[in-house]
């Protein structure tokens, strides 16, 4: 075996067991950084959004230069091409109508209105192409612009899969290392709050039409399985990334947290695991109230993610049971000392990652606010002090 | 009269969006004062505001009476042109530049006009020229900022002291979910909030009312 | 009914095979050849659809 592949397995080994629960030869790290990477690498954000290749080129940069278990990144999630091909009109990238260092926007609305819940129901797909993309794009005012927008849409998303697969590929046998998870998928309360119905559109729903937003949620589980293993294409090595919003404390109400968000929820995690298939429960904000109701999940099912929860509870209740991960607060990683976060890994590897089951990595996605010292601190930390 | 809108407060304190929009067109129709019943609805989102506080309300009741409210004043606001409205004092508010998340700042907002302030909204995206306009133009004591990403902390920073060099008197309270002690020092801002009613708890502060 | 509809189109597809060999009429040689490739694009369309929303 080459030394590239002893090492890819290394790796794989020790993040595996951790997530499986156990104590591996150390502490792993995952970095989850996106902007940050344009940065260290020397490119302006009009560029990681729009030129795939040099979206890649971020992640190669930054695992030729430090020494991490998993590639973190590609940067960008968004192909400006694609949105300029369909004409998207709720989003605003850096070099288009912003300048080339701002961080993309994503506006808001309520895309999908409370009219749209029958349609949606019986038939989302058909919902989605004949209604929905029409309305939020500007290229479909007329035929011959409409089927373009589609072809070239969906060239774009095949040119990028087939970039990424091939990075994935030299990562591998020239890096030894590998992506953090494969396929993503969503909570049903999420797809429909965070790009359908907006945050102001499923709040009001839940007083005025709490059924239609039942059986939406209901029709979304299958759906929100079938996407996480259809974007992972079958691969059960490595954990779904689910990105998680509206579920956090104090945006719902108990009551509405039991009835809405946590149900289906709870179903696509399961079904997802009845495939083998693990999720990043990655979540974003404060999640220390619902903690029991997690814990009611299959053993190892996810890694929860820790980002403002109380990183103490979450230990008491998920410890040993389930991996958890993150919790270096993004505010330290821009405005604290190298000194300030090795303290912090030191304390998350003594007091959380003692008895195995724990992945280093920070709060929330590393934006390019963060300063590369404190990040090279904490991986420095983390190969020294987390030894087993 | 009174008896038309009685119960106004508690209909929106209960998020009963059609029993309040039906109270507030009664009265309109009874001929009771708008002023009245504008009162009312604020004195609604004050014990709202009281009840986030006390853990009982979510963001979920918050957004919700915002919508309740939007839609009570769209009725109001039409008979209002020329009543004066007696005011706390005068706020200016706006999530700044670069960052267009508005959930927090809108609850901020609606919880400030509740409880009684002129509430001065620059919307999103707000460059510090046009913090800086606004303050001067309304004499306000009390700047509030707006920011979710940490990366828009920088240009943050770089308004308040914009702000600062103008010479100009006003307190600066700056928000958002990845806000804290650290953030404030470095942006020299006065006050730092991370919940809905740390604003209203702020301009208490300010205003000594 | 609404119900009806979403239990008969199942995720990844979005049009039925079912409904597509009404159109081919006669299949002289093997329909799995044909159906499985369908399937295949259907699969594709399906992700390729439903990404603008799972983000």
């Amino acid at each position: 075996m080459s030394d590239k592949k002893i090492l890819y397995q290394e790796r794989l080994n020790r993040f595996i067991t951790a997530m499986d629960v156990g104590k591996p030869d150390r502490v792993p790290i995952r970095l989850t950084l996106s902007e940050f990477l344009a940065k260290y690498a020397g490119y302006t954000l009009q560029e990681i959004y729009y030129q795939m290749d040099k979206n890649i080129e971020c992640s190669n940069k930054f695992i030729q230069d430090f020494d991490v278990d998993t590639v973190p990144g590609p940067p960008s999630l968004w192909m400006g091409g694609i949105h300029d091909a369909t004409g998207a009109k709720y989003l605003k990238f850096a070099g288009r109508e912003l300048e080339k260092d701002k961080q993309f926007q994503f506006l808001e609305s309520d895309y999908m209105k409370a009219e749209d819940y029958d349609d949606f129901i019986a038939n989302p797909t058909k919902w989605i192409l004949t209604t929905l993309l029409p309305r939020i794009h500007t290229e479909f005012k007329d035929p011959y612009r409409a089927h373009l927008s589609l072809i070239k849409g969906a060239a774009g998303m095949v040119m990028n899969q087939g970039m990424l697969a091939e990075a994935g590929k030299r990562w591998a046998e020239e890096y030894g290392i590998f992506p953090p998870f494969s396929g993503m998928s969503k909570a049903p309360f999420d797809t429909l709050g965070d790009v359908l119905r907006g945050l102001h559109g499923i709040m009001m729903d839940m007083h005025l039409c709490p059924d239609k937003l039942l059986a939406a949620l209901d029709v979304l589980v299958d759906h929100n399985i079938y996407y996480g293993m259809a974007t992972a294409a079958g691969d059960t090595t490595l954990p779904l990334f689910m990105p998680l919003h509206r579920g956090s404390y104090p945006f719902l109400n108990p009551e509405q947290w039991d009835k809405f968000y946590w149900p289906t929820l709870k179903k696509v995690i399961e079904g997802l695991w009845k495939h083998g298939k693990r999720t990043l429960f990655y979540a974003e904000g404060d999640w220390t109230p619902y903690l029991e109701k997690i814990a009611e999940l299959p053993d190892k099912s996810i890694v929860f993610h820790v980002d403002m929860t109380d990183m103490k509870k979450a230990k008491e209740i998920l410890g040993g049971r389930f991996c958890l991960s993150g919790n270096v607060p993004n505010t330290l990683l821009t405005y604290g000392t190298p000194e300030e976060v090795s303290d912090y890994c030191k304390k998350l590897i003594d007091e959380v990652a003692c008895d195995g089951g724990f992945i280093m990595d920070a709060g929330g996605v590393v934006q390019w606010d963060a300063k590369v010292e404190n990040v090279r601190a904490m991986i420095e930390t983390t190969l020294e002090y987390g030894v087993y | 009269m009174a008896n038309q809108i009685d119960g106004l407060k508690d209909a929106l304190v209960g998020l009963d969006m059609y029993k309040v929009l039906d109270k507030v067109k009664a009265g309109l129709d009874a001929g009771v004062a708008p002023m009245d019943m504008v009162k009312d609805l604020q004195a609604g989102m004050v014990e709202i505001g009281d009840r986030f506080a006390r853990g009982e309300y979510f963001l979920s009741e918050l957004i919700m009476s915002g919508e309740i409210m939007k839609k009570a004043m769209a009725l109001l606001e039409p008979k209002l042109a020329g009543v004066d409205q007696e005011y706390k004092g005068n706020i200016v508010i706006g999530t700044v530049q670069g960052d267009i998340h508005d959930l927090g700042k809108n609850i901020v907002a609606m919880l400030l006009k509740g409880a009684g302030y002129n509430v001065i909204d620059l919307g999103v995206d707000v460059p510090a020229e046009k913090f800086i306009d606004a303050v001067k133009e309304n004499q306000a004591p009390l700047l509030a900022m707006s920011v979710l990403l940490t990366g828009c902390q920088d240009p943050m920073r770089d308004i308040i002291k914009a702000v600062r060099d103008a010479g100009l008197d006003v307190k600066v309270l700056i928000g958002g979910n990845y806000v804290d002690e650290k953030v404030k020092e470095y942006c020299g801002a006065d006050y730092f909030g991370t919940t809905a009613d740390d604003g209203v708890k702020v301009a208490k502060q300010v205003f000594g009312a | 009914m609404a119900t009806e509809d979403s239990k008969r189109i199942p995720p990844g597809v979005c049009l039925p095979w079912e409904e597509k060999v009404k159109d081919i009429g006669e299949i002289r040689g093997d329909e799995d050849i044909i159906k499985s490739e369908w399937e295949k694009l259907e699969a594709f369309a399906y992700v390729y659809i439903w990404w603008w929303v799972q983000r």
